[in-house]
């Protein structure tokens, strides 16, 4: 019995053999579909790659083109709006320099943000008028309340104006000289003392008026308009011999800066001020 | 042999050539007439019937942020229908070479650089305007119902139609925007055109209109809230005006009764 060995399986195996062999080009074909869907996969996506980098490309170029195109409008837009606002507050007949081009910059916390600020100079035959410094109330309603304000030689101011604001449309905008008059109200006011108690709002028994349901905007900017009257009084002579800082000068001082191959240690605004 | 019959003389050529010409005749003015209705429901579509502000409801939050001016509208309203014609023409021009895939981030990336140039050019020719519509102005480029046009109907139209198409979504959007702006103006600061300088230049001054002499502004119509209830009572007007169509038609057809001549003579 133990000798007979059973034929089965010897008639099996050639047949499995075939199976094994059937198995692997089933496998291999698999292997190969897979190959060509991965490479059409892959032909695809750099295909749709190219196609988005060549669209982003053309893009760019035109955007490009526009900009380099616009790029001198611009700047005139920027330097004639900046001296609309700047002949707004002082007269353009009291001044003979190039009032945008002579500049000098500052940074303190009287002036409502550590961010450098930008003080014009007003000369009339090489001598001092008026300064129009850009300054922050940072109390306003809605976050800070940019604005620009001149000061006369004499420590009055001679003009305020709101450059950009958040408040309240029918509220607190009455800031803007367009929609109420209110900002005239500082023309010609001096401060009598460091804490000159008359600088605030009517509530606050001062001399400036709020307005109707909104009292925090105006006591913003009066508080913001007093601290920078108080820090250009107080610099004023350090503030005043500070080399230019704006446009052909700048650009002067930027070219022999660049010939000679030398770093300038920033100015000390500390010692500038005491 | 041919199968084909010849013609027995040259009038019966004369007579064929005459009939193809007919026929080709007829066809282009078949064609031209299908144009002029495609147009014309195109222009439907835009202003009335599929209008983004009304209907669709898209681009709400510049419609309802800057439309406190009519003048800030019409900026806005400007520079929304200038991208929408540009980016519509040029979706439709490649829309052959753009694969399915793709479309999308090829509609954004087109749409962006047209509203950056458009920004640019505001800023270089219209420098109060770009101040007053601060953000606004780049958030174009997130408006729905331009993006929606592109898929919608330019990726699939010629450049003509497409750039028309373009040109009536962008009226109708910014009929919107100025008719909000007119309401929201008058009865906020009671004028019209108040700060028109700032779209046109100094010369534009004089289009300010004192309307009504407020001695306080009507808050409501100048905040967020109040172009909202403004913005529902210009749909509210919309629907009633296609309700009293409807049912102005529905009558019509009933009235129509057809008489019939019963002869009773055999």
């Amino acid at each position: 019995m133990s000798d007979k060995v059973d034929p089965t399986p010897e008639k099996n195996q050639p047949s499995n053999s075939n199976a094994e062999e059937s198995e692997n080009i089933a496998q291999n074909v698999q292997l190969e579909q897979e190959k060509a869907t991965k490479s059409a996969l892959t032909i695809a996506v750099s295909k749709n790659t190219k196609i988005l980098a060549l669209f982003a490309i053309a893009c760019t170029l035109a955007v490009g083109l526009v900009s380099e195109l616009t790029k001198d409008e611009i700047k005139k837009q920027e330097q004639q709006h900046l001296l609309k606002t700047l002949h707004s507050i002082i007269e353009p007949s009291r001044y003979d320099n190039d009032i945008a081009n002579d500049c000098i910059m500052m940074s303190a916390p009287e002036l409502g943000t550590s961010n450098m600020h930008t003080a014009y100079i007003a000369r009339k035959s090489g001598q001092v008028i008026a300064v129009a410094i850009t300054s922050t109330a940072p109390k306003g309603y809605n976050g800070n309340i940019d604005f620009i304000m001149a000061i006369n030689n004499d420590g009055s101011v001679s003009g305020v104006r709101v450059l950009k604001h958040q408040e309240t449309p029918g509220l607190g905008d009455k800031v803007e000289l367009r929609k109420s008059d209110w900002v005239t109200s500082f023309n010609g006011k001096k401060l009598l003392s460091p804490n000159d108690s008359r600088w605030a709002v009517s509530k606050d028994n001062g001399m400036f008026d709020q307005f109707t349901g909104a009292t925090i905007t105006p006591r913003a900017v009066v508080e913001g308009v007093k601290s920078t009257l108080n820090y250009f009084t107080k610099n004023k002579g350090s503030l005043l011999t500070r080399p230019n800082a704006c446009g052909e000068a700048l650009l002067r001082l930027t070219d022999t800066a660049s010939s000679k191959q030398t770093t300038t240690p920033p100015e000390n605004e500390a010692a500038n001020e005491q | 042999m041919s199968n084909e019959i010849a013609p027995q003389n040259s009038n019966d050529v004369d007579i064929a050539n005459k009939i193809d010409e007919q026929e080709e005749a007829a066809n282009k003015l078949q064609a031209t007439a299908d144009l002029k209705a495609e147009y014309k429901e195109l222009a439907i579509q835009g202003l009335w019937k599929n209008n983004p502000g009304l209907v669709q409801l898209l681009g709400l939050c510049p419609l309802l942020a800057v439309t406190s001016t009519v003048t800030n509208a019409l900026g806005l309203g400007l520079a929304t229908l200038l991208v929408l014609i540009c980016s519509n023409a040029t979706v439709s021009a490649i829309r052959h070479w753009v694969p399915k895939e793709i479309r999308i981030p090829i509609f954004v990336l087109i749409i962006a650089a047209f509203v950056t140039c458009v920004q640019l050019l505001m800023n270089a020719y219209a420098y109060g305007i770009y101040q007053s519509l601060g953000i606004f102005l780049p958030l174009i480029v997130t408006n729905c119902a331009i993006i929606g046009r592109a898929e919608a109907y330019a990726s699939k139209n010629p450049v003509k139609q497409a750039a028309f198409d373009g040109l009536m979504m962008g009226l109708g959007f910014a009929i919107i925007l100025v008719l909000l702006g007119i309401i929201r103006e008058i009865l906020g600061q009671g004028t019209l055109f108040d700060g028109a300088n700032l779209l046109f230049g100094e010369w534009a001054s004089v289009l300010r209109i004192e309307v009504m002499q407020l001695d306080s502004q009507f808050l409501l119509a100048i905040l967020p809230p109040g172009a909202f209830i403004a913005m529902g009572i210009l749909i509210a007007l919309k629907n009633a005006i296609d309700n009293h169509i409807k049912n102005k038609k529905v009558v019509d057809t009933e009235q129509v009764i057809e008489r019939v001549r019963v002869n009773f003579d055999s």
